[in-house]
């Protein structure tokens, strides 16, 4: 009945419209009736589509209703985790595993009314790569959506790019770009921030907001320190994945001055004042942003040289065509996508 | 930079100086010395293993070939210096032309070789004679080195070019070799040897002939003669300005020229031109004055023809909005490669245009069969679209260039010709700037100096676009970031030799700045890494140990001070405050070696490889 497949093996050919992906990782709704609204939706635009469940360990309840749908409906398939990897790496094994020409991606609670499918698969057909929903209008509490205001402003600051609704797990892409962003940790939510950045088309679009999703959430701190964190996350990655030292250097060299203003300001009291320095714990202080200082650009240092030995692996443009096409340069642009993480 | 030496042979009594006083049906009383000169010249320039070009007079190879087949035996160049050393000046065009043309025919003759190179006897092409250059073109010269562009009383045509350039006659162009000067106080100010040399302090000249080789970019053309080394030679009595000019300093000459030799490297004209870009002038005479006015052309190679190894060229264009650059550029690279013996291709990377660039280059590459197009899905930067186009490129070598016109594709050719005198990279080096002063140059300037100090590197331009590279070299490195300030230093990292050329720079048409104030802070983080991956790359703990060292030292003198104070005074403790520096100060020696283990961890780590994860996966199946 399960059998364990190997993630490295090669990705399947696109045989398909369109894959959805329905990562199990927070919390379910009746998955069933799920399935049955949104392949409804899915079928007024297509006929050629498939799901597949991604079942996190923490979620193995959902796993006896998804053994019987798999029996009773076609087009189906379900994988799932015997650990907790969360919802990024859900969503990467569903990818890696995906066949439609088209890839989306559907919480598995109701987030969006169902209708929304439609909304999103036009904007992916008028020339985007990558579309992104945000739950418009909200029937939400107003705290919801103040914390989540907080959030994405934060972010857009932080990047530069504007979205609106990061946590809406409703989103579809042309399948290239699934297999060219890595994602991992809680990196699906910036998905639309690294597509950007890589130079692929993103929009925007609204989805109205499912009445079930309509719960004030007050999360436990810990999620509100991982948001933060994720936070730093997007401004390192948008910012110094290449040039690690600008960052540490930044830093490291303004501690690093601080502490020898106060090193030399303590040196001018003992040298020309007498003031003995045995009992001062400023230069303590001192002695530590020094310290510190230079291990934090110690840091950046060995950023670079990690960055620099792993150069020929990593590209930073992106190929979209060649022309005029010849087998050979479509090698080229291929073998150096293969390299690219 | 290798620098050009000229030998003008002529005797002691034929010289300018003299023609007052002897006459050439006395030639034959005096004992000829040239010979012996000659041989001693060149043993001096045998030890130094140097070459030289050599204008020998026509009458010296009438009477004396054996002396010519000798120079030529040592893989010297020859060229002509007139019959008898008469002044272009003093003949009419039919006079000239007589002479130049019996002397080109005894030294060939005595050679069995065709001359290609001219001296005028004193310098004599001046204002006034500057017919005498359509008749050597007609008699078959490729080059003269015959204008000093200087104020002087027998010779010079101070508002000539100061270097090297082409001049188009009625009959054909004619490359032209001014002899070298340096710029002082708004006059060119003669440098370039025989009685300079002798007269002006040693220091003076060399430090003058660095200058123009560092500063300008250009090889000197030195010239000497064979009796300024010497001193057993028979006085004249003539004008005191023509004994200081002819026996001044004659007994250090030798001395110097050993100096000389040692310090600056010299070859033949042809030689040391070889590779060059000469511009095209042309002349004109307004209100009694010779202008030098330069044309568009600008390319001529010296002597022969340049073979290429090359058996394709790849020329990487990026391009970011340049609709209406496409067309003139395609037209200007097809005129400058089209006489090259090999295949190209025309890479143009496309970085996100908004513009119809893609669409243009589209229509084009129908009568352009060269051009392919990579199209980029955005706007990566430069640098990166110059690394899209170079993992396309499958020519073995490869030319990188602006594609808003600023850079003239006439100079490829030269720079490929310099990559097969065996460098890895040629850079260009725009050294006339057609950009703004304060908001452009100013900034690059800095930038650059710094970076040159840090670095000890010798390129002077970090931002010209116009490169060419052997194929092994783009597929070695791997640019990122801002990486291409750094290219030179990046290649040397490969083991690349590196050469600079100058190159044609031509005004901007619109573009914004790239260097400013913010900037600063980001060069000097990039310098800092560079300068770290280039020594420890390979061996961080090294790196990092050498970082840590200093802080080993002062926890140990910080611990011994404590100690040496708890046992020497009557304190029953240690110094508290001390102490705890101390400690701070080990702890980050311990932390820093850990980051070097780190380092080490990291060069070697395996690559990751196609897994994507290392998650396992496993499948509810219907059954």
């Amino acid at each position: 009945m399960s059998d364990v497949t190997s993630p490295e093996k090669e990705s399947p050919a696109e045989t398909l419209d369109a894959t959805i992906v329905v990562p199990v990782v927070e919390r379910f709704d009746d998955l069933e009736q799920l399935y049955l609204d949104f392949s409804a939706a899915v079928a007024r635009v297509t006929d050629s589509f498939e799901f597949i469940f991604v079942v996190d360990a923490s979620q193995v309840n959902a796993l006896p209703v998804l053994k019987k749908m798999v029996q009773s409906y076609s087009g189906i398939r379900v994988y799932g985790f015997n650990g907790y990897f969360g919802e990024a790496t859900a969503l990467d094994a569903g990818f890696a595993r995906a066949r439609g020409r088209f890839v989306f991606t559907l919480a598995s609670y109701y987030q969006v009314v169902p209708e929304a499918f439609e909304t999103v698969y036009r904007a992916l057909m008028n020339r985007s790569d990558l579309v992104v929903s945000r739950r418009h209008p909200r029937v939400d509490s107003s705290f919801n959506r103040a914390q989540s205001g907080t959030f994405h402003y934060l972010s857009y600051l932080l990047s530069g790019y504007r979205f609106h609704d990061v946590s809406c797990g409703f989103r579809g892409m042309r399948r290239e770009l699934t297999q060219e962003i890595p994602l991992y940790g809680d990196l699906h939510r910036f998905l639309a921030a690294l597509a950007m950045k890589r130079g692929y088309r993103v929009t925007e679009v609204a989805a109205p907001q499912h009445p079930q999703d309509a719960r004030t959430r007050i999360h436990r701190i810990a999620d509100y320190a991982h948001r933060l964190l994720d936070l730093m996350n997007l401004f390192f990655l948008m910012k110094f994945t290449k040039r690690p030292l600008r960052f540490f250097g930044a830093i490291g060299s303004s501690i690093t001055a601080v502490g020898f203003a106060l090193c030399a300001y303590l040196t001018v009291l003992r040298l020309f004042y007498g003031q003995a320095l045995a009992d001062r714990p400023l230069l303590v202080l001192g002695t530590v942003l020094l310290v510190a200082g230079i291990q934090t650009v110690a840091i950046g240092l060995i950023g670079e040289i990690i960055v620099y030995t792993h150069a020929r692996e990593s590209r930073d443009y992106h190929i979209e065509a060649v022309f005029p096409e010849s087998a050979q340069d479509k090698a080229a642009a291929s073998a150096a996508a293969d390299k690219g993480i | 930079m290798i620098n050009a030496l000229t030998i003008d042979v002529e005797d002691y009594y034929q010289v300018s100086a003299f023609e007052g006083e002897i006459d050439y049906s006395d030639w034959d009383r005096f004992e000829s010395r040239v010979s012996g000169n000659t041989e001693r010249l060149l043993g001096l320039l045998a030890e130094h293993n140097m070459r030289a070009t050599f204008f020998v007079l026509g009458c010296i190879a009438q009477k004396q070939p054996a002396l010519l087949r000798m120079i030529r035996k040592e893989g010297h160049e020859i060229g002509c210096h007139g019959l008898r050393h008469v002044r272009i000046n003093t003949q009419s065009p039919e006079e000239f032309r007589k002479d130049v043309r019996e002397a080109k025919a005894s030294i060939e003759s005595a050679l069995g070789e065709p001359v290609k190179g001219y001296r005028a006897a004193s310098f004599s092409l001046r204002d006034d004679t500057l017919w005498a250059l359509e008749v050597l073109v007609e008699e078959g010269f490729e080059f003269d080195s015959s204008i000093f562009p200087v104020l002087h009383d027998r010779y010079g045509i101070p508002g000539a070019p100061r270097f090297p350039f082409v001049i188009k006659t009625p009959s054909g162009p004619i490359a032209e070799l001014p002899l070298t000067t340096r710029r002082l106080f708004g006059h060119n100010f003669p440098i370039a040897g025989g009685g300079y040399f002798r007269l002006l302090p040693y220091g003076f000249i060399r430090n003058s002939m660095r200058a123009v080789n560092d500063q300008e970019g250009t090889p000197c053309i030195f010239y000497f003669h064979p009796w300024e080394i010497d001193t057993g030679q028979p006085r004249q009595k003539t004008t005191l300005l023509s004994r200081i000019r002819h026996y001044h300093n004659i007994d250090k000459m030798e001395d110097r020229l050993h100096r000389l030799l040692t310090d600056l490297r010299f070859t033949s004209v042809s030689e040391a031109f070889r590779s060059y870009r000469l511009r095209t002038f042309q002349i004109t005479r307004k209100e009694g004055k010779t202008l030098f006015e330069p044309t568009e052309e600008n390319l001529r190679f010296l002597g022969s023809r340049p073979q290429f190894s090359t058996k394709k060229l790849s020329v990487v264009i990026p391009v970011y909005n340049e609709a209406e650059n496409l067309a003139p550029l395609c037209t200007e690279l097809r005129q400058a490669l089209a006489h090259l013996p090999f295949d190209s291709e025309w890479i143009f990377v496309d970085d996100g245009s908004t513009d119809d660039s893609v669409e243009r280059l589209k229509r084009l590459s129908v009568e352009f069969p060269a051009i392919k197009v990579v199209k980029l899905r955005g706007n990566f930067g430069q640098t990166q679209a110059m690394q899209a186009g170079f993992t396309i490129a499958n020519g073995d070598a490869v030319a990188s260039m602006d594609g808003d016109l600023q850079n003239d594709p006439a100079d490829i050719p030269v720079m490929l010709q310099r990559l097969e005198e065996g460098y890895d990279l040629v850079c260009g080096w725009r050294k006339e700037r057609k950009d703004a002063w304060l908001s452009r140059r100013f900034p690059s300037l800095v930038a650059n100096r710094l970076i040159r100090v840090a670095l000890k590197s010798t390129i002077h331009d970090r931002g010209c676009s116009l490169k060419a590279y052997r194929s092994e070299l783009v597929k070695a490195f791997r640019l990122y970031s801002d990486m291409h300030r750094f290219l030179q230093e990046v290649s040397v990292i490969s083991g690349a030799r590196v050469s600079e050329l100058v190159v044609n720079h031509r005004a901007r048409r619109y573009g914004k700045t790239k260097y400013g104030i913010s900037r600063t802070f980001k060069v000097l983080a990039d310098l800092c890494a560079l300068k770290m991956i280039i020594r420890f790359r390979s061996k961080p703990l090294l790196g990092f140990s050498l970082i840590a060292f200093p802080f080993a030292v002062l926890s140990t003198l910080i611990f011994g001070w404590s100690a040496w104070i708890r046992l020497t005074s009557d304190m029953q403790e240690f110094p508290a405050v001390d102490v705890s520096v101390g400690i701070l100060f080990f702890a980050s020696f311990v932390f820093l070696m850990m980051l070097g283990f780190i380092g080490e961890l990291a060069i070697n780590a395996p690559n990751r490889t196609t897994s994507r994860s290392d998650h396992l996966v496993f499948e509810e199946r219907k059954q």
